[in-house]
């Protein structure tokens, strides 16, 4: 790069606007010129550029040798486009105009990182933030947020546990801190507003589900201008006992451009599963269950075995997978939006609706309403701000109650048809449960969330400014679920009597306001600058469960008035208040040399009078050694930092009034009086569980910051953990929350690198990559041994691991699968469980391309992972029912070398337990690490010289088409958990700007 | 300027922070202090008890109670249908110790214990009168034996929770028998006293001091005790709070003059036997089994009354019909029957015959056999007298909490009889197996039961 352009990298367009009015602001009037120029980059001409007036039809594009002509007015405005590249505009003076644009991605110092309660230039941050820009949010077909964040950004772990519409996804940064499974979730912060976590839903009316829905999912992802993820000390600790498990800050688009725009995007798409699970033909499945029976020395087929008593058609084969699972799923994606204004006032608006259907027999559909809008003001003088942005966003689904995965294991092949003749349900006779009797037990459900933010500022002086952060949210969801009589299998008798529905109202209100005060002073190379503030934040929301059974007709099942007993399932309310005071304080020197101090005091209505308020802080430091004298002009490397944090961070995360001995109302009468029932085991003792962080990190800048690249390193050690810590029965409950002073720590590397491969002409070849390597740890456990956690963890293990027998193989003589004996007591117990096995990745990354060539972009983007999973030996028991194919590999005589046991028709106890410990050993897992094309995308962008503001881009998608695995059983991410895999997606689109 | 916000925002800070984050209790949460301090929302504490016992575990009339599923255990039920059933692996005597009803069993049962702890000790503190007082203790005590009593039937060793304490409850060791009847004892002692002066509860919706003995009874019958178990009977009997319904049809209604104590249905509901027995189509999933069904005498009227049989063209089942209600009816008519004036005769017979008094033993028999019809026993060896019993027993009691299947455990004669008809059975399985969450959980509760 000349060292003459450097200095207008650093200028914002507004600025440079500026420049040009000082500079050329004299320049005589004329009616009509023609202006011409050479665009280029710092290498080359650059065709295809987009030159246009502003505000005007009148545009042209550059020629392949990067000349243009363009008719204007003097004085007018001029834009300068083109993809990968900043955009510039220029006030036209003379009758030349050449320009040098600036790659978009390479400049590093450009780049400002929302850090929630302040912003921080890229270049100069202390600490470790992610950013996943637009750009790679946009381009996913999924309509999740989670999902496109899957392989973006280092230390994000997000894996999928159903390709449901709306389904679970699973999100860890920096691993598991807690021991609680459910306190790993991380703090959502939407426009500067806190996401509710509290929980309305009521998760047994959607069993397909195996996660809560997170009210995230049904935030429209094109919304989002840029998620930043925060993890260490330095970036978390002024989040306080919310940070612990990391920050995610979603900020969703606001309008930055003069004049009027239009958007219109829509696509549509199809989907199928990845992967079908090995199961067994019917030949091969009666041969199986035949040698069960002739293994177990039985000459008779049990009543109940219908499959090979006589019952059932040998003959007959349905591949439950396709008839259950394999429907194509189809959605449709319509997006439509508007910005405009003024340099002091713009806006913007966007409406988009999203259809969905599921694989799954039946027609099921998820249905989403997005609607958008911000406001962007300030006064002339520049000292008053407004910023305010407001979503609704609807969900309405009627998904299956059921997720049928599951169902598609353990179908006979040559089970019955799922229906008669005349389109009733086929029972056969009361020999099997019809599997599309779930499809009868319907599911609806309405989901709403109302979120807004609004910022106002006003700079007292230039060194104060003020702030006032204020946000409110709500959050309804209305559930139902029917069971009419027609679910049960009509031999039972039952008539509309016993038809019953469960519905579930829950209600989520928040309101947040946050005052802050920053204050900032420059004198020669010192720069400091604080700030400070408060917070107060409520949270209320209740859930009202009510089954109504017994109606006269079906038909009035969904008038709970009509029901003959009405039951209050559940009735809640809870109430959250939090109170904090913040801080910052940054002083740098003359941008080599950096300190950053956050902390925070924050107080929480979840724990009892003793322990309602703590501390929490952190230091963070950077040294940019590219400043340096001795490097100033090195010409390859363009920058190099040092950064490290230390801190800490912590958690509240356990749900509302649990250090409080309660009773509450059950609803259930009994001698004419309604009981009370006590809420939990109580402890009013508990208090915050922290988590100390410490990172380092070095992040480079090379070849004119062609590639960039960090390295971090961070070590995390969570104590005084707040669990419900598992208790047995015998206690009454099955867990009470106390601090326990055992400690957690996790460990890592995390690897990114961003290149610019190629930036010739019109071809430009970014990629970017990242890779997490991750170890999680508990360190500390008083009295583990004697503790409640003694058969589920270890010193020096991680807190996933699984305790197992340690398989032998099979037995060539008995034919049965052999264990090892550790302790060697002749028996198998839990104390033989001694084998450790981790079930999640040990490392896991994302690879992102994304090429453009002229009017062409190609974008692709991998995930990885190195993890076991559970393969076929974990499903049935071999010989009594529907298998996976590999089991084939059986014993069947003495003598044989097999990796199966002898078949058994479940009558061979011997063999049924031999299975049971099989399914708590580790012969159970096997590699399922994995390489994922996640999403490839090949757009072409339409653009027409006469109408340079008309811009048409086509585009096609394909999602997890490609799936390297040894893994043979299933998909290696949801693997045999009976859970939808993900689909494997295709689209088409367009999207036309104006 | 400077100042000025400083000063707003510590007012704000100092005015606001310490109280903002006080929070209300909502208004359908009480605090455990509270409750007890009022007798009516003590005793909705108590009520709370006796509706899990009704609708949720143990001897619950459903599905999930030992009614059910001790039944197909046993000999009294078959399933036609075992898989997806959770009954299906008792009723195969294959029930695991990772078996989810056995868990959750166990983890109710001790949740009712927990709250019957819990009302002991806030009780106990409480400024209530002192009727009141000895009203809940003593049915809170009782419940509490009654509970333990089952799963000693299902699990023999087990813990005994006497206190509300967790960190001493999750690390509990189990019981010997011996240690376990003594508790028994001393809680149904405690009862006993409470109780004595406090006034049946007119639908004996409540135990009374009857109850107390009949569970009394029941523990010396374990111990051979049978002394005490005429003393105790025979105080039942003759004091005449109750007499044998003539009508077989009557027996289980709610207002049957021979129930000492039942558990309530809603207004409006039935007890939940009925919809666990009755089927109205066939063929059902499960049904009384043949063996139960062929050992009636012909003209016991307990067949024509308590089973009911539907058939088609080849195939005939039958189910116990000793509940009438499957469905809501407008007032409720039958309420879960816990313990009846048949089996206090029964238990009587036995301890006479057990002590050598066969005549009397015969003539309390009787008393049962004349209600369903038949005609009386004569006098017999003691061997054969004690085998009518056990016949007569298995006529009366069938369906009901299991009775069956803990007399066969408690004459130790289960190998002899489920051997016949229940191909997967062991000796070892005449104790269920204790839930392995609890094993690993709390280790003090090793070993495993035998067999698992």
């Amino acid at each position: 790069m000349k060292k003459h352009t450097h200095h207008k990298q650093y200028l914002s367009p507004v600025i440079g606007l500026l420049l040009y009015l000082i500079l050329y602001g004299n320049a005589h009037a004329q009616s009509s010129i023609t202006l011409t120029g050479i665009v280029r980059d710092s290498e080359a001409p650059l065709p295809s550029v987009s030159v246009w007036e502003k505000d005007t039809n009148n545009g042209t594009m550059t020629d392949e040798n990067g000349r243009y002509s363009l008719k204007i007015k003097p004085g007018g405005i001029v834009t300068f486009s083109f993809i990968g590249y900043k955009t510039q505009t220029h006030i036209v003076s003379g009758t030349t105009l050449n320009i040098t644009l600036q790659p978009d991605q390479a400049i590093l110092d450009e780049v400002v990182i929302n850090a929630g309660y302040y912003n921080v230039k890229d270049k100069e941050r202390t600490g470790s933030i992610a950013k996943v820009t637009a750009k790679n949010i946009e381009n996913k077909a999924s309509n999740n947020i989670l999902d496109a964040l899957q392989g973006q950004a280092a230390g994000v772990q997000v894996i999928q546990k159903t390709g449901l519409a709306g389904g679970g996804f699973d999100i860890q940064i920096r691993g598991q801190n807690s021991l609680r499974t459910d306190g790993n979730m991380p703090l959502y912060v939407v426009d500067g507003m806190p996401l509710s976590n509290e929980n309305i839903h009521d998760k047994s009316l959607l069993s397909a589900s195996p996660y809560l829905i997170s009210p995230l999912n049904i935030i429209n992802p094109n919304n989002i201008e840029s998620i930043e993820i925060l993890k260490d000390a330095d970036a978390t600790a002024i989040y306080g006992s919310r940070g612990a498990n990391g920050v995610v800050l979603i900020t969703t688009k606001k309008s930055a451009v003069d004049g009027t725009s239009f958007y219109l995007n829509s696509y549509t798409g199809w989907g199928k599963i990845t992967k079908k699970v090995p199961l067994m033909k019917t030949e091969q499945y009666l041969e199986m269950k035949k040698e069960g029976y002739l293994n177990d020395g039985l000459t008779e087929y049990r009543a109940s075995d219908h499959s090979i008593n006589g019952n059932w058609d040998y003959s007959k084969y349905t591949d439950w997978q396709d008839k259950l699972i394999g429907n194509t799923m189809q959605f449709h994606h319509l997006d439509f939006g508007m910005r405009g204004g003024n340099q002091n006032t713009n806006y913007n608006f966007s409406i988009s609706q999203h259809e969905q259907s599921t694989v799954f027999i039946g027609n099921q559909k998820q249905n989403n309403l997005s609607v958008q809008t911000g406001l962007k003001h300030s006064s002339k003088n520049d000292k008053f701000h407004l910023n305010l942005s407001v979503s609704y966003n609807q969900s309405k689904s009627n998904l299956p109650g059921t997720d049928f995965t599951l169902t598609t294991y353990s179908l006979q092949p040559n089970a019955p048809e799922l229906y008669n003749e005349d389109g009733t349900l086929n029972w056969a006779e009361s020999a099997w449960t019809n599997p599309l009797q779930a499809l009868e037990q319907k599911y609806r459900a309405q989901n709403d969330l109302l979120h807004s933010a609004m910022m106002v500022g006003y700079q007292i002086t230039n060194n104060f400014e003020f702030n006032l952060h204020a946000g409110y949210s709500k959050s309804n969801i209305n559930q139902s679920q029917i069971i009419p009589h027609t679910y049960y299998n009509p031999s039972y008798g039952m008539d509309s009597n016993s038809s019953s529905i469960m519905t579930n109202k829950g209600e989520s209100i928040s309101w947040n306001l946050e005052p802050q005060i920053n204050w900032h002073k420059n004198w020669n190379k010192h720069r400091l600058s604080a700030l400070t503030g408060l917070t107060f934040l409520h949270q209320q929301s209740e859930r009202l469960g009510i089954r109504g059974r017994g109606f006269s007709s079906n038909s009035l099942i969904y008038n709970i008035k009509a029901a003959t007993t009405v039951s209050i399932l559940d009735a809640y309310q809870s109430q959250y208040r939090y109170n904090a005071i913040f801080g910052r304080l940054n002083y740098n020197y003359g941008n080599r040399y950096i300190v950053n101090l956050t902390g925070r005091r924050d107080g929480s209505s979840r724990f009892g009078d003793n322990n309602r308020f703590a501390n929490f802080g952190s230091v963070g430091a950077a040294w940019i050694f590219t400043e340096e004298n001795f490097l100033k002009n090195n010409h390859w490397l363009s920058f190099g930092k040092l950064r490290g944090s230390y801190g800490t961070a912590g958690s509240d995360n356990i749900g509302d009034y649990q250090y409080l001995n309660t009773y509450s109302s059950t609803g259930n009468v009994y001698d004419n009086a309604s009981g009370l029932k006590p809420d939990r085991l109580y402890n009013p003792n508990f208090s915050w569980e922290k988590t100390t962080k410490l990172e380092a990190a070095l992040e480079l800048g090379l070849l004119d910051n062609r590639i960039n690249t960090s390295l971090a390193w961070y070590k995390n050690r969570s104590s005084n953990q707040l669990v419900g810590i598992p208790l047995p029965g015998t206690t009454g409950f099955s867990s009470v929350n106390a601090n326990l002073d055992a400690t957690v720590e996790n460990s890592g590397l995390e690897l990114t690198l961003n290149t610019v491969n190629i930036r010739k002409g019109e071809l430009y070849w970014t990629t970017g990559f990242n890779l997490s390597i991750a170890k999680n740890k508990l360190i500390a456990f008083p009295d583990l041994e004697g503790s409640t956690y003694a058969n589920q963890y270890a010193i020096g293990q991680p807190l996933s691991i699984l305790k197992l027998y340690h398989f032998l193989g099979v037995n060539p003589q008995t034919g049965l699968y052999e264990f090892e004996d550790i302790n060697g007591d002749g028996k198998l117990t839990t104390d033989d469980r001694t084998t450790y096995l981790n079930p999640l990745p040990q490392w896991y990354g994302g690879l992102q391309n994304s090429i453009s060539y002229k009017n062409w972009e190609l974008a692709f983007s991998f995930y990885f992972a190195k993890q076991k999973g559970k393969n076929y030996r974990t499903r049935l028991i071999p010989g009594a029912g529907q298998n996976l194919t590999m089991i084939v590999d059986r014993w069947q005589k003495p003598g044989d070398i097999a990796s199966v046991q002898r078949y058994t028709s479940g009558s061979n106890t011997q063999a049924v337990q031999a299975h049971n410990y099989m399914t708590q050993s580790d012969g159970v897992f096997t590699d399922a690490s994995y390489l994922r094309l996640k999403n490839i995308e090949l757009a072409y962008t339409l653009r027409i010289p006469q109408l340079p503001q008309l811009q048409c881009r086509i585009y096609v998608r394909a999602e997890n088409f490609l799936t390297l695995t040894s893994y043979k059983e299933s998909d290696p991410e949801t693997q045999l958990t009976g859970y939808l895999p993900p689909l494997k997606q295709m689209t088409l689109g367009t999207h036309i700007k104006f | 300027m400077k100042k000025y916000f400083i000063l707003l925002i510590s007012t704000v800070l100092v005015y606001n922070c310490e109280s903002f984050t006080d929070i209300n209790l909502p208004d359908n949460q009480l605090t455990g202090k509270v409750v007890f301090e009022d007798v009516q929302t003590a005793d909705a504490a108590l009520t709370h008890v006796y509706t899990l016992l009704f609708s949720e575990t143990l001897v619950t009339g459903n599905q999930r109670g030992i009614g059910v599923l001790m039944g197909a255990y046993g000999d009294e039920q078959t399933y036609h249908t075992t898989e997806g059933f959770a009954q299906g692996v008792f009723f195969l005597n294959q029930v695991a110790p990772n078996d989810n009803t056995i868990m959750t069993l166990w983890d109710k049962s001790y949740h009712a214990i927990y709250a019957l702890n819990a009302i002991i000790e806030g009780v106990e503190k409480s400024n209530i009168t002192e009727t009141d007082k000895n009203k809940l203790l003593g049915e809170a005590y009782f419940t509490r034996a009654y509970i333990h009593y089952f799963l000693y039937g299902l699990f023999d060793e087990i813990p005994y929770i006497t206190s509300t304490d967790y960190e001493l409850n999750s690390k509990t060791g189990k019981l010997k028998p011996g240690e376990l009847i003594d508790a028994l004892q001393n809680d149904l002692e405690r009862a006993a006293q409470f109780l004595k002066n406090v006034p049946q509860h007119v639908l004996k919706g409540r135990p009374s001091i009857d109850a107390v003995k009949v569970l009394q009874a029941r523990t010396a019958l374990l111990q051979q005790d049978w002394d005490s178990v005429i003393r105790l009977t025979s105080e039942i009997i003759d004091s005449n709070h109750y007499s044998l319904e003539t009508d077989l049809n009557l027996v289980f209604l709610k207002e049957s003059t021979e129930t000492i104590w039942q558990l309530m249905a809603k207004a409006g509901n039935n007890a939940m036997e009925g919809a666990s027995y009755i089927f109205t189509k066939i063929p059902p999933v499960q049904s009384m089994s043949e063996s139960l069904y062929n050992s009636f005498e012909i003209s016991d009227l307990r067949k024509t009354h308590w089973t009911k049989t539907l058939s088609n063209e080849t195939q005939s089942f039958t189910h116990s019909f000793k509940y009438k209600y499957n469905q809501p009816t407008g007032t409720s008519m039958e309420y879960s029957v816990q313990l009846r004036l048949a089996e206090v005769y029964l238990m009587r017979a036995e301890a006479y015959i057990q002590s050598g008094q066969t005549d009397m033993g015969l003539d309390d028999i009787n008393m049962i056999r004349q209600r369903a019809g038949l005609e009386n026993r004569m006098t017999a060896s003691e061997q054969t007298v004690l085998q009518y019993l056990i016949e007569e027993r298995q006529h009366e009691l069938f369906s009901e909490h299991g009775h069956r299947f803990f007399d066969l455990k408690r004459w130790d004669k289960l190998d002899e009889v489920l051997s016949n008809v229940k191909p997967n059975w062991q000796t070892a399985y005449k104790n269920l197996p204790l839930p392995e969450k609890e094993l690993l959980l709390n280790p003090n509760l090793n070993p495993q039961n035998n067999g698992y």
